[in-house]
């Protein structure tokens, strides 16, 4: 197995995994998007709401900011407090506004520092004046499996490396306005693949050409991966800790099994 | 690991797994077929709101739980290669 990094940052991460199979990218894939914890605004206390949305709805947009700081927690279902609340299970943040002004999510005073919005420019809400917001909300740790708030990845997805052939090209450059990617040009009186990674796979060169002279194929070992961070964790952590999850599940199955195996 | 064994004989096993989806299972699955003892590996989601994925194995020559093991085992082995990997390739790109 070998993997290459083609773009890593806090908020974006593409790689080539080969030396496997579909199943195995595909249950990464399916880890990142679901079995990844994080932090998210899940009750909320109002003490003054006279915007012109309903409370409900004022927390079902508080609860969609990703927020950091996930890995100090642990989820209510799992905390020793046996789902009571307590430090170790959730984090109360405040809000306390007056209009005219617009409410951000800088707005959000957090009790603990390192559980804060990942983007402060987020607009909850547009005050008038006279208008006044004031609540406490209860944070807490869970999995986009109990709420889609919680999923810290966005567009997980992974295809197949394509891998290109061009043999005995006549110049007639109908693959050329085919390809809805723009990748192949014309050059030394033959076309070529200017940027193999950005091919779909959606073999409309193959298509176009009478010749037969372009051939594409999805190599079934060697993947393209793609994974955005919401914010609130890194994507090295998103990847990190969604491959510790299998692995751990795997871990304990072979543990399992060989108690009496 | 939360799982029911229904049936186990010298060459099929069949599992009810609790906890688990096709994130674990399909790759299980996958891991189970690379071994030549293994006929047959399967899983089968009834109704995903009203029962358990249950799993069933076949093998030639060799005991089906020890066979689930060793897939589980590898399984273990290829995430935290890729563990490695994805550190030690993060640290180069940067």
């Amino acid at each position: 197995m070998d993997l290459e990094f083609l773009e890593l940052t806090e908020r974006q991460a593409r790689f080539i995994i080969s030396g496997t199979a579909p199943a195995f990218v595909n249950s990464i894939r399916r880890s990142v998007i679901a079995d990844v914890q994080s932090m998210s605004i899940d009750d909320v206390n109002f003490y003054n709401n006279t915007s012109v949305l309903f409370d409900e709805m004022l927390a079902l947009r508080l609860g969609l900011i990703p927020l950091t700081g996930g890995e100090h927690y642990v989820s209510q279902s799992e905390c020793s407090c046996d789902g009571e609340g307590c430090f170790q299970c959730q984090v109360s943040l405040t809000l306390n506004v007056q209009g005219p002004a617009t409410v951000y999510s800088r707005d959000l005073t957090s009790a603990d520092t390192e559980v804060v919005p990942a983007d402060g420019n987020i607009p909850i809400i547009k005050l008038f004046k006279g208008q006044e917001l004031l609540l406490e909300a209860i944070a807490r740790k869970g999995s986009s499996k109990n709420h889609a708030k919680f999923q810290s990845s966005i567009a997980t997805s992974y295809k197949y490396l394509p891998k290109f052939s061009i043999n005995e090209c006549n110049g007639c450059k109908e693959c050329v306005e085919a390809c809805p990617k723009h990748i192949i040009q014309y050059k030394n009186r033959s076309v070529h693949v200017i940027d193999e990674l950005q091919c779909t796979l959606c073999n409309l060169c193959v298509e176009a050409c009478d010749a037969r002279a372009i051939t594409v194929t999805g190599d079934p070992q060697s993947f393209v991966f793609y994974t955005e961070s919401d914010g609130s964790m890194s994507c090295k952590d998103l990847l990190l800790t969604s491959v510790e999850s299998l692995m751990k599940t795997a871990s304990e199955l072979a543990e399992f099994l060989g108690t009496f195996a | 690991m939360n799982l029911k064994i229904i049936r186990v004989t010298e060459d099929e096993a069949e599992i009810e797994f609790l906890d688990e989806g096709h994130t674990f299972l399909n790759v299980l699955k996958y891991s189970l077929l690379q071994d030549p003892h293994v006929e047959s590996a399967t899983y089968d989601v009834k109704h995903p709101m009203i029962s358990n994925p249950i799993f069933h194995i076949k093998t030639e020559s060799k005991d089906p739980l020890k066979a689930l093991r060793d897939a589980s085992l590898r399984l273990k082995d290829e995430f935290e290669t890729l563990l490695g990997l994805i550190r030690l390739k993060s640290e180069e790109f940067s």
